[in-house]
């Protein structure tokens, strides 16, 4: 795929780089020569530009992009003269990160696809992981919807998925466990263990003690099995 | 307790280990290390241990014991560069 990011901040140059690294193609741009010269050789191309300069914008084919994100958020006119300019330049997809509600409430209104909050959704995650010694990561799919990986409870040990009976009894569905299976270096003779990831699992697979559960469900109820996890 | 019941307790934690059964290799360890307090190899699968129970605070307090005694273990700087990002 095709990705244009504007605005080379911590947040736009961990993006770029990151989908560089996934193997797309990425067109990174900042009005900041040091940023763009900081990542110039790990993605496609770049530009040092004044996104809000719409002549010079116009000239970047805005339109065959997959996405463009604009990823500029402290400078509120220029995080919304861009993203004018990006929608009128034709482009197809167009995501841009927020610092505020009202900020967010603008560039929903200039008719953008995706609205991103990094901050405050990186705070509600770490404040999830970090509440509890039993959730290990959790990611917020809608308001009251999220993928949270919980250590499977006592209850649950030896039983199989079925036998857990989860969804009734807590509400959530295990789509993935990831199980640390110990194992002995023969050479060594030191302990170890690798980390497998079973997805999809059928109701048949058995949890074990240790297994982390990787579950789909609404706050509420994933908070009830992190509850009973402790 | 001599060095022979100190290997053999230490040679049954890790088989129970790669067993699954956790408890029983934890009563072993624990066994070492009121002996040897200080016995790094018990200190260490201590944490690899809670590490697989996902205790994981305890399992990143026993690794770093280890490396107080032997700051260059590689299995304990390994498990705790791992739990550092987890």
């Amino acid at each position: 795929m095709q990705f244009c990011v504007i605005g080379l901040g911590r947040f736009g140059e961990a993006l770029a780089l990151s989908l560089a690294n996934k193997g797309h193609e990425v067109l990174a741009i900042d009005i900041d020569d040091q940023r763009v010269q900081a990542i110039e050789d790990k993605v496609s191309q770049t530009f040092i530009l004044d996104s809000t300069n719409e002549k010079a914008m116009n000239s970047l084919g805005l339109s065959e992009f997959d996405w463009v994100i604009v990823a500029m958020s402290s400078d509120l006119e220029a995080s919304i003269l861009t993203t004018m300019i990006v929608k009128n330049a034709g482009a197809k997809r167009v995501c841009a990160k927020a610092a505020t509600d009202l900020h967010a409430k603008i560039l929903q209104k200039l008719g953008i696809d995706k609205v991103v909050f990094p901050e405050r959704e990186m705070g509600v995650r770490l404040a999830e992981i970090l509440s509890s010694p039993s959730i290990f990561q959790f990611l917020e799919l809608a308001e009251d919807y999220s993928i949270a990986e919980v250590a499977s409870p006592k209850e649950f040990w030896d039983k199989t998925i079925k036998e857990t009976d989860a969804r009734n009894t807590y509400g959530v569905n295990i789509i993935a466990i990831k199980r640390k299976d110990p194992y002995r270096d023969e050479k060594t003779g030191d302990v170890d263990y690798r980390e497998t990831l079973i997805m999809a699992p059928q109701s048949s697979v058995k949890i074990l003690e240790g297994d982390i559960l990787v579950v789909l469900g609404k706050n509420k109820d994933i908070a009830k099995l992190d509850k009973a996890a402790r | 307790m001599k060095d022979e019941e100190i290997k053999y307790y230490l040679e049954e934690a890790k088989f129970y280990i790669i067993s699954n059964r956790f408890k029983v290799a934890e009563k072993y360890l624990k066994r070492v290390l009121k002996e040897e307090p200080d016995n790094i190899e018990a200190l260490f699968h201590m944490g690899l241990l809670n590490e697989l129970l996902n205790r994981l605070q305890e399992a990143r307090e026993y690794y770093e014991k280890v490396l107080e005694l032997s700051p260059q273990h590689k299995g304990a700087l390994s498990h705790l560069s791992k739990l550092q990002i987890k």
